[in-house]
């Protein structure tokens, strides 16, 4: 049995458009994937694919007007999609912990970094002050702030980009959670800074033997820090499998595409368009959701795609798919 | 005849926190951009790139130094009479939905700079946005539309057909691919290619992203902290970096071949404050080879390369991790 088990999740967006009428907006359509304790997997596709709202679901964070329509969340053998609020409210930050993108913004801005530090130990037991404030500064040195000490009394305001991550990793990190939710966790960063943070996370997430669900744009992350990747678009997941047989060898189409436009891997005198127009969640097509842009599909690709399974955890869902 | 864009010893800076107090944008900044050539200029945040952009479109005045565009010196021009030459040096921003007016179609806005710069009737207007729209490979239909029904794609290559409507010789380009999806980045990119090759209009291209570069560069220029560290033909600055910076920049980006580890460099801490500039060289606080020397005097750009170690380093092996 896996840490993390998502079984056919389905979010919709309800609303209703200018006229009054009713607009569903498919944004997730059967994910489904599991993690392993230990392990890494990265969460690619382009933007609108789903994959932050799919974290947002395992952290039980969807709000209105998203909504599950159906599909099971189980981590650890309980069904967080059923679970009452207050239980989740339990889980998040302490057994699951969370680094957003831009850590200006998820950093209270009105308190010290380790009151912060304090307040999510105590939120999550009965722990004495002085014990909580020892363990922040440990944790501070822990992810490389220099001088933690003194940094433990800094406001949020006072720190680079760089080092703001770094105590949201810390925040993540400081009631030893077992599985990690990184969402574009450097983006925005500067590139020297990135290496930096991915070096942290990896090296924590090592040590720790975390479980970690990685959300990027970024191919190259995927492919030097994870284990596992899968291909998300139109809130489906198209194929998945270890970052070595999918990068030497993507058999869905859109995987083949997606990293065939990586920028150390295109090539630009090709005259051939790498994009596609986003697709239209209010009106996605039957069966396969990319066949409108796909350049292998045919009149099978209407019924939805079987998984085509390559063996080693790698399959895609394609009728046609990418010779190996 | 003459360059495209030169710039000399241009010095740019912003009043700081505190009365005099400066943050140093730039200090002392030469760079040419020949017709037909695309300058990839690479920094990371805090380098001084997007002031250098703004200052060589004249958005911007320097404190010292001088502009000079397709042969004219703007350094000190009005802005009235800077408005006939803006025909000649137009800018492409990172964020397309910011810079498109949401009420006005996206016609309009292609048409707006030859209503201003232009001599055209409305008949031949209109025939050369149609022209325009086509060249960015942007259906005609699209004319009537609003900046709100266009994807992040769509919109971009707007604003690449506005910038280059007047048929300029400078289109400044800053981050134009940073908000797209990696497969839009690359459509967008090979755009850009192939519209140089027709218009040979000379770009400069602002960015961080050193995938980007790799691909859409002739020249590079790499900036850090207001200073050029190494400027050179991009085949070898990318494939032999000089500078301990540019190979700490080369080496930290993240290929997608997995298992094929580069000799990461890794630098120690951030971009230091540009309030207090060290007085020697820009990086030294960060360089892994940084002698007491490095802190005497800022060293000078020469054969492309502003370090005074360069030698040296370049005959040590690469350091391992």
């Amino acid at each position: 049995m896996s840490l993390l088990e998502i079984d056919n999740l389905h979010v919709h967006f309800l609303s209703r458009d200018r006229l009054g009428e009713p607009r569903r907006a498919r944004a997730l359509n059967g994910v489904t994937f599991s993690l392993d304790r230990g392990e890494i997997i990265g969460l690619v596709g382009e933007t609108g694919a789903g994959k932050s709202l799919t974290a947002q679901s395992v952290m039980g964070m969807l709000r209105p007007p998203a909504h599950r329509i159906a599909g099971t969340i189980t981590f650890d053998g309980r069904d967080l999609a059923t679970l009452p609020d207050a239980e989740m409210n339990a889980m998040r930050g302490s057994r699951i912990g969370m680094v957003v993108q831009s850590p200006m913004t998820s950093l209270d801005p009105t308190a010290r970094i380790g009151a912060q530090l304090v307040r999510i130990q105590q939120a999550h037991g009965k722990i004495p002050r002085q014990q909580a404030e020892e363990r922040a500064i440990a944790m501070l040195r822990e992810v490389g702030i220099p001088d933690a000490p003194r940094r433990f009394a800094a406001w949020p305001h006072e720190l680079s980009g760089g080092m703001a991550q770094r105590v949201l990793i810390a925040m993540a990190l400081i009631n030893d959670p077992v599985l990690l939710i990184a969402d574009e966790p450097t983006t925005g960063l500067d590139v020297t800074v990135q290496a930096q943070i991915l070096e942290l996370l990896k090296r924590e997430m090592t040590a720790r033997g975390l479980a970690t669900l990685l959300i990027t744009h970024d191919l190259g992350i995927v492919a030097q820090y994870c284990d596992r990747v899968a291909a998300m678009f139109a809130g489906t997941i198209v194929e998945e499998g270890s970052v070595a047989d999918v990068f030497a060898a993507p058999r869905h189409p859109y995987t083949a595409r997606l990293i065939a436009s990586a920028p150390d891997r295109v090539d630009l005198s090709s005259r051939a368009q790498f994009a596609g127009a986003p697709p239209d969640l209010t009106a996605l097509p039957e069966g396969c959701v990319y066949r409108d842009r796909c350049p292998r599909a045919q009149s099978a690709c209407a019924i939805p795609p079987p998984k085509a399974d390559f063996g080693n955890g790698h399959a895609a869902f394609c009728h046609f798919p990418e010779p190996a | 005849m003459s360059a495209a864009l030169q710039l000399d010893d241009i010095v740019r800076r912003f009043p700081g926190p505190q009365r005099g107090l400066f943050v140093h944008a730039l200090n002392g900044v030469s760079l040419t951009v020949n017709a037909g050539e695309t300058v990839a200029l690479v920094g990371e945040s805090g380098s001084g790139k997007s002031t250098l952009g703004r200052i060589a479109v004249r958005l911007d005045r320097p404190d010292e130094g001088t502009v000079t565009i397709a042969g004219r010196d703007t350094t000190r021009l009005s802005l009235a009479s800077l408005r006939p030459l803006r025909a000649m040096m137009q800018m492409v921003f990172q964020d397309p939905w910011g810079t498109l007016n949401p009420r006005r179609s996206i016609g309009a806005a292609i048409e707006e700079p030859l209503v201003l710069h232009g001599k055209l009737d409305a008949t031949a207007r209109r025939a050369t946005v149609l022209r325009m729209l086509e060249r960015v490979r942007l259906q005609p239909e699209l004319l009537t539309r609003y900046p709100a029904q266009l994807s992040g794609g769509q919109l971009q290559r707007v604003a690449i057909a506005r910038a280059l409507v007047t048929n300029p010789k400078l289109v400044v380009l800053d981050e134009p691919t940073s908000s797209l999806d990696l497969s839009v980045r690359a459509d967008i990119l090979q755009l850009l290619r192939q519209l140089q090759e027709e218009f040979g209009t000379a770009f400069l291209f602002i960015t961080h992203d050193i995938g980007t570069v790799r691909l859409i560069a002739d020249r590079i220029i790499v900036l850090y902290l207001g200073s050029i560290m190494e400027e050179g033909p991009a085949t070898s600055v990318l494939a032999s970096p000089r500078h301990p910076y540019t190979r700490a920049l080369l080496s930290a980006e993240p290929g997608t071949f997995p298992g094929q580890h580069r000799q990461r460099i890794m630098l120690d801490g951030e971009i230091p404050s540009p309030l207090n500039l060290p007085p020697g060289c820009p990086f030294a606080t960060r360089c892994q080879y940084a002698i007491p020397a490095c802190a005497n005097a800022k060293p000078q750009l020469v054969q492309g390369v502003a370090c005074i170690r360069s030698r040296e380093i370049g005959e040590q092996p690469a350091m391992r991790e």
